[in-house]
């Protein structure tokens, strides 16, 4: 762990982490890392993947989000807006890819292709339901707490939940060394460390009656108490060649990826009369 | 008696155990094509479905397309191993000492019986008679070889070249060395990984591991590659084990009402047998063979054994538990009281030599400690709670992955996981896929400009140009949309469906998947 102290000093980040230590652009750790250092921490032979790391590693397109390098263990976050779950699987899946295991508390209707897309490897994901029996708050909240015990990356849905309660869960969030993302419709009920809102979206590949879903542009506003300024970015959630997130200047027409045939036949579904 | 010391044993191996199950228990007409899948493979053909090109391993796509008429089965463990019991038994009254490895699979240790029936030769001839007797006709081999593993290569064999393949005493090695290793990866001594690099680095056939030196061997491929090198030479070291077998685990729980459901029995398996296995673990050992008992209250006993080369975990285990129990429960006049006590014994054990652990592609750390979460949240939520992905293949985005409760599922098994790959299906809504599957489809309304609703046509086309989208009450316009994608399911079935698909993209920046069936429209999916 010594390399990674030892470069973070060097990269100026807006942001100190309060608990002591700067963290490290995950881009940059692969890329200034000294040779044999992550071999050590086990991230390529999957030995306990990601001990020790205090950040989990996010896609690089979001890096402007996160100056502290990534999702930092233990805080809390919520992924709102018009494409908040979908980014919300986004930014979890490098972590996931890297050996962590994700639990997705109460939320049934969560698509399991759409985590594949999100290249969150199904073979880690479970998906508990912990208000099977009535919603009662402070059972809800010891069995997430049950989560939080197994699970390095744990997706909560957003509700209403006593301050107390919410307080002890954040606590415990905080001592178990998870990252919690609340996938939340709007502002979030729950209150939580930072807040990303992707919204603004504007969808490319379909028109009126032609073509197909292909690709969004969306713009994702961080906000919240860990962020003491507005940090934003603008997106591709998804990119159109499939890929499910990329930076907004990634383009369509650069890319060999996409030609006109993917767009689908146009005006072929027009109607009959 | 074998000059390498190595125990004589005898494998049945009863072809397509699936189909033969499945008729014995009248899901499938005999003589009909068929085949079985377990997630998205298929895991067995009957003759007919196989003379139209459908194979073992192949997806549900390709085998669906190979035989469009042929009846899918999807497999049933439980039914499997209810249909194997009178085997178990047959052979049971000739040789008490057996162990069942799978269903439609035994092995038994045959040096008493032989001596008793006149020798090897006579003793395979009469165990063909009873087994054929008891399956009716069902395909099956019988191989007999030093070792296990020799003797369940042989055993397959025998299902394709005859009703048996004798390896004499001390031939096991001349008998693997020719072989392709594929065949230790069918008896299960190997991952596709492993065969996968073996195969790339040109090592394809069992003589070619053997000549590697061993050194090499465990630098490249870990303990794991050093036993199956071991195994290659013929030297099938488990029965060498020096474990003291007096030293070996073994839990029991009695009950103090007699139990009369077999689930409950089970779900008191799981606690004994995550104890076990962590008694095992803490000591660096992994169970390959397990023998559970059980007692009535009228002390009728059942006791079985069960064998498996990769090393049994818990769940393994239980669903071990679950089929002997059912089988027991379910034979006639076996039981006639309820179950007062359960066992389950470490009868063979093996050094966990990192045949699982990360460095040659296993497990760690997190995935322990998330196994055994999960394991407290099935405790706590119940056991419908805590549920993983499985591929099931579909049209529809909702459809292509179903959720299945954690307790069947060997979470570090990935070879037994169906995890999908993706491939869209043909007529298939293709990427991006939605990340909301609404539980319970809201209902929606679709308008033209004038404010009439939009249907689809017969002919797969919309009646008007869809404008407005009502949900809640809530109008929003529509900026974009695009199909409608008509979709007819189960076209060869009397309860087949008709409906359509629409993408739309609204002006309060929502874009959702509608569907429409019977002039009716919903909501099925969200991009959000």
């Amino acid at each position: 762990m010594d390399g990674i102290t030892e470069i973070s000093t060097d990269i100026s980040t807006d942001i100190a982490d309060d608990a002591g230590g700067l963290d490290v652009r995950r881009g940059a750790v692969d890329r200034r890392r000294p040779p044999g250092s992550l071999a050590a921490a086990g991230v390529r032979h999957g030995v306990g993947p990601l001990t020790g790391e205090r950040v989990l590693p996010v896609p690089g397109a979001v890096a402007p989000l996160f100056p502290e390098g990534g999702l930092v263990r233990g805080r809390t976050l919520a992924c709102a807006g018009h494409a908040g779950r979908s980014l919300g699987l986004a930014l979890v899946a490098p972590a996931i890819a890297a050996g962590a295991w994700l639990a997705v508390v109460d939320l049934d209707d969560l698509g399991a292709e759409a985590m594949t897309e999100a290249e969150v490897p199904l073979r880690r994901v479970v998906r508990i339901g912990v208000s099977g029996d009535g919603p009662d708050p402070a059972r809800w909240a010891e069995r997430v707490g049950a989560v939080l015990d197994g699970f390095e990356v744990v997706l909560l849905p957003d509700r209403r939940l006593p301050e107390g309660l919410w307080r002890r869960l954040v606590q415990r969030v905080r001592s178990s060394g998870a990252v919690v993302v609340v996938l939340a419709a709007s502002e979030p009920a729950l209150s939580v460390d930072s807040v990303l809102t992707a919204g603004g979206s504007a969808w490319v590949g379909i028109g009126p009656g032609a073509g197909r879903l292909l690709g969004r542009r969306v713009e994702v506003v961080r906000d919240g108490r860990r962020s003491p300024r507005r940090l934003a970015t603008r997106l591709w959630l998804p990119h159109p060649s499939g890929r499910p997130l990329a930076a907004a200047d990634a383009g369509v027409d650069t890319g060999a990826d996409i030609d006109i045939d993917v767009m689908g036949p146009v005006g072929r579904w027009r109607r009959a009369v | 008696m074998a000059t390498s010391g190595l125990t004589r044993v005898l494998t049945l191996h009863c072809a397509d155990w699936p189909i033969v199950a499945a008729i014995d228990c009248g899901a499938l007409a005999a003589d009909s094509p068929a085949f079985v899948l377990e997630g998205e493979r298929v895991v067995a053909v009957d003759p007919a479905a196989r003379s139209a090109g459908v194979r073992l391993g192949q997806r549900r796509r390709a085998a669906r397309r190979a035989a469009p008429e042929a009846t899918v089965l999807t497999r049933d463990h439980l039914a499997e191993s209810r249909a194997f019991e009178p085997v178990v038994q047959a052979v049971g009254e000739l040789c008490p000492r057996l162990e069942v490895l799978d269903a439609g699979r035994l092995a038994l240790d045959i040096r008493g019986p032989a001596r008793h029936f006149g020798g090897e030769t006579a003793f395979v001839a009469h165990l063909g008679d009873i087994v054929s007797e008891v399956t009716r006709g069902a395909r099956f081999g019988v191989g007999l070889a030093d070792g296990r593993v020799a003797s369940a290569i042989a055993s397959r064999m025998a299902v394709r070249g005859g009703p048996s393949v004798i390896v004499p005493a001390g031939g096991s090695p001349t008998f693997l060395a020719p072989l392709g290793l594929g065949w230790f990866r069918a008896v299960g001594e190997v991952d596709a990984e492993t065969l996968d690099l073996l195969h790339r680095l040109g090592i394809r056939t069992a003589a070619d591991l053997a000549a590697l030196d061993d050194a090499d061997v465990l630098t490249r491929f870990g303990p794991a590659g050093m036993r199956l090198q071991a195994v290659a030479r013929g030297d099938d070291h488990r029965r060498l084990s020096t474990v003291d077998p007096a030293r070996l685990p073994e839990v029991a729980r009695a009950f103090d009402d007699p139990v009369t459901i077999v689930s409950t029995v089970v779900f008191t398996a799981r606690h004994l047998a995550e104890d076990l296995v962590a008694t095992l673990a803490s000591t660096g050992m992994v169970c390959t063979r397990l023998t559970v008992a059980a007692e009535t209250e009228h002390s009728e006993r059942s006791e079985r054994h069960w064998y498996r080369a990769e090393g049994l975990s818990a769940a393994a285990m239980v669903e071990r538990v679950r089929w002997q129990l059912d089988a027991w429960v379910g034979d006639a006049g076996a039981v006639s009281a309820g179950i007062t006590s359960v066992a389950l014994i470490v009868s063979e054990a093996r050094p966990d030599d990192g045949a699982q652990i990360g460095l040659w592609g296993g497990r760690t750390a997190a995935d322990e400690t998330a196994v055994r979460a999960v394991a407290r949240l099935v405790a706590m939520c119940g056991e419908d709670a805590v549920r993983v992905p499985v591929w099931v293949g579909g049209r529809v985005p909702g459809q292509r992955y179903a959720w299945t409760p954690v307790a069947g599922v060997d979470l570090l098994d990935d070879g037994a996981r169906a995890l999908g790959d993706g491939a869209p299906w043909s007529g298939s809504i293709t990427r991006p896929a939605p990340a909301t599957l609404p539980v319970d489809p809201p209902s929606v309304e679709v308008l033209d400009d004038e404010g009439s609703p939009v249907v689809v046509t017969g002919r797969g086309e919309v009646t008007a140009e869809p404008a407005q989208v009502v949900t809640d009450g809530r109008c929003a316009r529509v900026v974009a949309w695009a199909g409608p994608w008509p979709i007819v399911e189960r076209w060869w079935e009397q309860r087949r469906r008709r409906l359509a698909h629409l993408q739309v993209v609204l002006d309060d920046g929502r874009a959702l998947l509608l569907s429409v069936e019977r002039r009716r429209w919903t909501v099925v999916a969200r991009h959000d």
